[in-house]
């Protein structure tokens, strides 16, 4: 079974709007990654539809010069995984971040090697109902 | 699939064992990571004495892999930049292409342990 943490319930619906959208299979981690930071960030949030591009199932023509650079950092780190051919970043970059952001950049790389994400916040909402029965888990 | 803080009995020793000869304060990611990746990587751990000197605390900057491209070279490459971020970093792409699963749950922890998300996970005595 699969879970994965998120940051607050609307971290969660924002996700599973972009997979459903999407119709993002379960095992394609590097494109789940991606979308579990822009749902997770809402200025990235914001900007989702020219991040990505949901008819045609790919990145989108996005200018970030306008993001903090915080927020930069974890969207680079994000398109990395999406696709090696983008730069990553120096992971040390990423400790700017404020403690929401950080988690969300750990949960991130676990989504992306297909891991369950550890519980970081008790409160949270911790397994996705809706996925679950979307893959028949 | 259950989620794991270490890979083994002996990766959790090891890491308890650094972290008592370096007396490293709870608030220091940068080592804590580092010392939990030497501690899990059967590698690194055989040479943990010349990669960091715990009762001095700091660490070795003559020692050289002997595979810069094994995993464990990889791991390292991270943690010491994570350690100090004047040691370039490895992509991510390059550090975990072909990590088997326990070297793919040490970069994951080392890096929630930098993050210092979940800290009180890692610490049970």
């Amino acid at each position: 079974m699969r879970q994965i943490d998120f940051i607050s319930n609307e971290h969660q619906k924002r996700f599973e709007e972009l997979i459903e959208k999407d119709r993002t299979s379960i095992g394609n981690n590097e494109r789940r990654q991606l979308f579990y930071v822009i749902a997770g960030c809402d200025d990235l949030w914001k900007v989702k539809d020219k991040i990505y591009d949901f008819t045609n199932h790919e990145l989108g023509m996005y200018d970030p010069r306008y993001l903090s650079s915080s927020l930069l950092n974890i969207y680079r780190r994000s398109l990395h995984l999406y696709n090696f051919h983008r730069k990553d970043i120096p992971t040390a970059d990423l400790s700017g971040l404020d403690r929401e952001h950080k988690k969300i950049a750990v949960n991130a790389m676990c989504i992306y090697f297909g891991i369950d994400t550890m519980p970081v916040s008790r409160n949270a909402n911790l397994v996705n109902e809706k996925e679950k029965m979307r893959y028949e888990l | 699939m259950n989620y794991n803080c270490y890979v083994s009995e002996d990766h959790k020793n090891n890491f308890y064992e650094l972290l008592s000869r370096d007396r490293t304060e709870p608030s220091d990611g940068e080592t804590i990571q580092l010392l939990y990746t030497i501690a899990g990587n059967p590698t690194l751990w055989s040479h943990h004495d010349q990669i960091y000197n715990c009762e001095e605390h700091h660490i070795f900057r003559d020692y050289k892999p002997a595979d810069q491209y094994a995993a464990s070279s990889r791991l390292l490459k991270r943690a010491l930049h994570l350690y100090n971020s004047s040691h370039k970093d490895i992509s991510t792409y390059d550090l975990c292409r072909s990590l088997d699963g326990s070297n793919t749950l040490i970069v994951l922890n080392a890096m929630r342990l930098y993050m210092g998300c979940g800290l009180e996970d890692y610490f049970t005595k």
